[in-house]
């Protein structure tokens, strides 16, 4: 595998704009992103008219992007995002709108923000990314596979820098069961190829991969023979104990659905940065098991 | 690099349910429009929509089924294309899934608008159906890249293979008709009143459409290893995006897929014999797809047949890039190529040779099939003849 490096990261979450209020600890019960202007940050500038998914990437994958010193040529650089819900908000206030004005007579700006990939959309337009740009939704497991995804576009050089954001909007839906911790925001990383990297690393990424395990995961991630990890990131509670030190960033920001993979990647930054030498990032979606092995560069 | 090749194709469409009735039935110059049934269009501009059919043996479920209508119209595309394979499902294991869809399985979500509740589903669980109806244990992805999520499926799967993940994967795109598609596509004035007329000079607009196409892709190893009948080639792809505008398209960014995707296949652009044309009939889209074949083939664009088959199926979002991937598979195998139909006038601002009309024996040996989408998405797939060598 060609050496793909972490030059940048960026979040939007229940602590607000920026990866490092992910872990401030005090968080609002309901988890849910307090409102980010212009006022708040110049980097919401321009950002008001678009759906609340939209501005959430567009200001992650700004901090990600600054952090990394931006690109080296805007053709190879891609947007890749993971979302189940990000459309969801948009389809209830276009249908809001047809509900109170006529179908029609529905507002015009609305409907291309129903479709799925507008997120990616909007943040190409917006740091002029010209490279191939894509939209997976896979359930728990979404940001992995706009990680894993990425990598694919790099390891074949059709990108040289990806810009991957998970975003998601929350689930209303689910805010009354016990076992669950709503959160919604976006979270973003700017992976580069090695050969072409522009930002200084965080992280090198050693591998990724995604394996049918049921609910045999670690046995499973054994098989792989993957370096062992000095801690490993598990988002939510439907993994069994592993059996190294461990971390779950639902703890500070809730289950986001495809953005809770993000931020478990930033969280192992942030272990990295503080002396770890390699992070597993897990997850499962008791088929599929997904692991990202992060590991500090020397 | 592994040779990657189509040894299945299955297609659900409003012309035909299989690919020979579709086929047959795009030659002659058929079409599925009707007015709209499925969804209420009351008061809208336009209503009418190539629906599959409704309420007959064997039809899918009506609209508003939460579980149901595209995950089933995909699962008979699939099952036709594996028919047609061969291909042992256990013994090929594990085989790859990538779907490419635009609103998903909406049904149940537009039933209870404005409200939603419990009643979203996500995209992937047509996935996840599929996956699981048919016993699927090889990677699965689902793809959101809205009208050209087909060619993207198509291509990660290619991708896939060419990994290692897998020796054989089934790649699709689906799309039901949706109240919001639907409602959407007329609030941009965006939809033909009467019919789609792609590149002709006084064309309004699209004609949406639904439906589902898949096909079966394996390493050309293990097609060859089983004796499986090839169908073609598909030699690669390209994918940009324009970074300009969520809806209007840029020549440059459709050009540059294209060339990326001449590229990558070193194919030259003087061995394209035909192009499958995104061609939704929109003023926008028709002309700047004209201009990107004028940058990619120069004085050559003219000449070369290029068309476009929503005039007949409408615009089926997800799935057209997949149906129009399985009709430059039929191009390939049979020899002709469909017309552009509904053509009167040609928009001057639209110097192409678009096949107007009636179909045409033709036998190229590497085809492209174009697809564009929201959010300045764009994507060039060559499928080629097999040959051996």
């Amino acid at each position: 595998m060609d050496r793909v490096i972490i030059t940048g990261c960026g979040a939007v979450s229940a602590g607000g704009f920026g990866s490092d209020r992910l872990f401030r600890g005090e968080l609002p019960e309901q988890r849910q992103v307090p409102p980010i202007s212009a006022d708040t940050t110049p980097a919401a500038k321009g950002l008001r008219r678009l759906p609340l998914p939209a501005q959430w990437a567009s200001l992650a994958s700004s901090e990600a992007l600054t952090a990394a010193g931006g690109v080296a040529d805007n053709h190879r650089a891609g947007v890749i995002v993971g979302t189940n819900r990000s459309s969801v908000p948009p389809i209830r206030t276009f249908a809001a709108d047809a509900e109170a004005n006529g179908a029609r007579l529905v507002n015009p700006t609305l409907f291309p923000e129903t479709v799925m990939n507008a997120v990616a959309g909007h943040v190409a337009i917006r740091f002029q990314l010209r490279g191939p740009t894509a939209t997976f939704s896979a359930g728990r497991l979404t940001g992995f596979q706009a990680l894993l995804g990425a990598m694919d576009l790099l390891q074949t050089r059709r990108l040289a820098q990806a810009l991957v954001c998970g975003v998601e909007p929350g689930r209303p839906d689910r805010a009354d069961a016990t076992a669950y911790l709503p959160g919604q925001g976006a979270g973003a990383v700017l992976l580069e190829r090695a050969d072409e990297a522009v930002g200084q690393p965080l992280a090198q990424v050693e591998a990724i991969c995604q394996l049918r395990t049921g609910a045999a995961v670690w046995d499973g991630l054994r098989t792989l023979d993957l370096p062992r990890p000095d801690e490993v990131i598990c988002p939510g509670r439907l993994l069994p104990a592993p059996p190294w030190p461990a971390s779950d960033p639902w703890e500070w920001t809730g289950d986001a659905d495809g953005a809770s993979t993000l931020f478990a990647v930033i969280a192992g930054l942030r272990s990295l940065a503080n002396g770890r030498k390699r992070v597993w990032v897990v997850d499962t979606d008791q088929r599929d098991v997904a692991v990202l092995v992060l590991s500090a560069v020397p | 690099m592994q040779r990657i090749v189509i040894t299945g194709v299955g297609t659900v469409t409003s012309i035909g349910t299989g690919v020979p009735e579709f086929w047959q039935n795009l030659l002659a110059g058929k079409h599925g429009m009707a007015p709209v049934v499925g969804i209420d269009a009351a008061d809208l501009p336009c209503q009418l929509a190539c629906e599959v059919r409704y309420g007959v043996p064997g039809a899918p479920p009506p609209p508003g089924a939460r579980d149901g209508r595209a995950t089933a119209l995909l699962a008979a595309a699939i099952n036709e294309a594996l028919a047609q394979s061969g291909l042992d499902l256990a013994q090929a294991e594990p085989v790859g899934l990538c779907v490419g869809t635009t609103m998903g399985e909406i049904g149940g979500l537009e039933q209870h608008l404005p409200n939603l509740g419990a009643n979203v589903v996500d995209p992937s669980a047509i996935t996840v159906s599929i996956a699981d109806q048919f016993r699927l244990t090889g990677p699965a992805w689902t793809i959101t890249n809205a009208c050209a999520a087909g060619n993207y499926a198509i291509a990660k799967a290619f991708d896939d293979l060419q990994a290692g993940r897998a020796r054989a994967a089934v790649a699709g795109g689906v799309d039901v008709l949706s109240w919001v598609a639907f409602t959407g596509f007329n609030s941009l004035r965006a939809m033909a009143r009467t019919r789609c007329q792609p590149f002709d000079k006084n064309r309004e607009g699209i004609i949406l459409g639904e439906g589902a196409g898949a096909l079966v892709l394996e390493t050309a190893e293990n097609a060859l290893a089983r004796g499986a009948a090839i169908l073609a080639e598909v030699i690669g792809y390209g994918l940009s995006c324009d970074a300009h505008h969520p809806t209007q398209p840029d020549p440059e960014g459709m050009a540059r897929a294209m060339w990326q995707a001449l590229e990558h296949t070193r194919i030259r652009p003087d061995e394209i014999g035909y192009v499958s044309a995104h061609g939704t009939g929109t003023p926008n889209n028709d002309r700047a797809e004209a201009r990107a074949m004028s940058l990619v083939f120069g004085a050559r664009a003219p000449h070369i047949p290029i068309s476009s088959i929503k005039a007949q199926i409408g615009h089926t979002l997800g799935a057209a890039s997949a149906i129009e991937a399985i009709t430059c598979v039929q191009v390939l195998q049979e020899g002709m190529i469909p017309a552009t139909m509904n053509l009167e006038t040609l928009d001057p601002d639209c110097p192409l040779d678009v096949v107007p009309n009636q179909p045409r024996a033709g036998r190229p040996r590497y085809v492209l099939s174009n697809a564009y989408a929201f959010g300045g998405n764009n994507s060039s797939l060559v499928l080629g003849a097999w040959t051996p060598s």
